[in-house]
């Protein structure tokens, strides 16, 4: 199986630290695959680097393909045009504009690259935000924001849809929500990096998962079997430690 | 009667002001950057529309075209010069390249267009129009139209259409807008150039007011400023009523005291509303 995204020896670095050193990583279609680990252990530089994109200014090296085509020479909105679509960590929404403006904001991609939902479409996966169409993004919750974010995301018809964090201020009880959303759209058909600091509620929707640790790829493997992966265990699910 | 007399002048002024401060303000507003040629594109829309109906002897309201397409064009050119600047959010090298543009027009204009005052010969100036003691001329009221015209196509356009949502956004986060398939340095040329437009029109229906020389422009800058930032930055109708506002106030100032001191008078209402509302105005 071709995979959709591969990622070839990928090393960011800010200066003269090394964020990522010599990543290799695979997404296949239709597949949940996501990344974890440790505060600064590199998967927000990772997932950027993917987008080409960053708040910062990373040196990247290595490849980024999408279908096999090198896609790293490519500027960030090129990027979101040609199918990898991120929702960034944090902001990912204007908080000037309305929540239709935000999802009417997205440009259409030169050729349909995944399947472009309508604004009536992101109200029904999101049926929540049809009654805050009018409400500026400042005014939302945490959650609303999110699902804002991923819903512009959606607008603009990703072949590879890049979560950083879309559980992030949620509370506990919502994030599991969050993810199984994230299950259905791959079950529809979508490709998704995810990135989430809640492991164990990653490892009930993922297909499988990528261990971070230093910028390193430490393991990976289907999800079902980093369930009982030692360091995983130890680590994030608490198995040790409680 | 001399108040009613101001009044009318001060709409005339004040509209004059606005309109040379709605590009300046988008442009703040959207792209952070100040661009301290823009009396310089005032200076060059005042100058082009003169030679082209001197040189080509076209009729006055076919060289404002012709002098809007000139500086559109040169603004364009400036803006990718900047782009890199304006990306990357050099505030202190674009404020110097800016003043450093200004110069350089100044410099070619004064070559191109020599020395020498100049009166734009706009049929409207010499047409009287009296409203009871107060009178003003046709070339006032073109001021004003445009002045509101440009200010409601402004307004519209950046509240009810897509372009308006795209400037708004890259207006608050340029980064995130990538994000959403928009490339930022696209709209930065896309406002720079309306600013230059807008500035150019503003030279191209006020200068016919009185004679021009290729040294103007600098007071033009300073008026904009304060009008900017009274009004709010990136505050279309702030702008507006503070536009008008200012006019009103140099002329009833200028009715009463020596016109010398309207500018320092001006200066220190800017002081005093920025005590109080550092925001500036910024009506919605």
């Amino acid at each position: 199986m071709s995979a959709l995204l591969e990622l070839v020896d990928l090393e960011v670095r800010y200066g003269r630290t090394a964020a990522l050193h010599g990543v290799d990583l695979t997404v296949g279609e239709r597949e949940l695959v996501a990344v974890a680990g440790a505060n600064g252990a590199g998967k927000s530089t990772l997932v950027n680097a993917v987008a080409g994109w960053s708040r910062g200014r990373p040196a990247v090296s290595g490849a980024v393909r999408l279908d096999g085509a090198d896609v790293g020479g490519l500027a960030a909105h090129r990027r979101a045009a040609s199918g990898i679509v991120l929702v960034p960590e944090g902001k990912g929404v204007f908080e000037t504009l309305t929540v239709e403006e935000n999802l009417e904001l997205v440009r259409p991609p030169r050729k349909a690259a995944g399947k472009r939902y309508s604004v009536a479409e992101v109200y029904e996966v999101f049926p929540q935000l049809a009654a805050r169409a009018d409400k500026r993004c400042s005014t939302l919750s945490g959650g609303e924001r999110q699902m804002v974010a991923i819903g512009r995301a959606l607008r603009a018809a990703p072949r590879l849809l890049i979560l950083d964090e879309p559980s992030v201020g949620l509370a506990p009880r919502l994030v599991l929500d969050v993810l199984r959303h994230v299950r259905e759209l791959v079950d529809a058909g979508l490709s998704v990096l995810l990135v989430e600091q809640n492991v164990r509620a990653t490892l009930e929707v993922a297909d499988r998962l990528y261990l971070l640790e230093q910028g390193r790829v430490v393991a990976s493997g289907p999800a079902e079997q980093m369930r009982d992966d030692e360091r995983i265990v130890a680590a994030y699910l608490g198995g040790l430690r409680a | 009667m001399r108040v009613l007399d101001q009044l009318v002048n001060g709409l005339a002024l004040g509209a004059g002001y606005a309109l040379l401060a709605v590009g300046w303000t988008v442009l703040l507003g959207a792209a952070r950057l100040v661009n301290f040629a823009h009396g310089q594109l005032y200076m060059l829309g005042a100058f082009v529309t003169w030679w082209a109906c001197t040189a080509l002897g076209v009729p006055y309201l076919v060289a404002i075209p012709i002098a809007l397409v000139a500086v559109g064009v040169l603004g364009a050119v400036m803006q990718l010069a900047l782009t890199r600047l304006v990306v990357e959010q050099n505030i202190v090298s674009l404020m110097l390249v800016t003043l450093a543009f200004g110069y350089l027009l100044q410099g070619s204009a004064a070559l191109v267009f020599g020395g020498n005052p100049q009166q734009i010969p706009s049929p409207f100036s010499s047409q009287n129009v009296a409203i009871g003691s107060a009178r003003f001329t046709q070339q006032d009221v073109l001021i004003i139209v445009a002045a509101l015209a440009l200010y409601a196509v402004t307004f519209y356009v950046l509240s009810r259409t897509g372009i308006g949502r795209i400037v708004r956004g890259v207006a608050e986060d340029p980064k995130l807008a990538q994000l959403y398939g928009i490339d930022a340095a696209r709209v930065y040329l896309g406002v720079f150039v309306f600013a230059a437009l807008s500035a150019a029109l503003a030279g191209a229906i006020i200068a016919p007011r009185s004679p021009i020389l290729t040294s103007i422009g600098f007071d033009e800058v300073i008026i904009t400023f304060l009008v900017v930032v009274l009004g709010g930055i990136g505050s279309v109708l702030g702008n507006l009523v503070t536009g008008f506002g200012l006019g009103f106030f140099v002329a009833l100032f200028g009715a009463f005291f020596p016109p010398a001191y309207s500018m320092a008078a001006a200066f220190a209402v800017l002081l005093i509303v920025l005590v109080v509302r550092p925001e500036g105005l910024r009506i919605r």
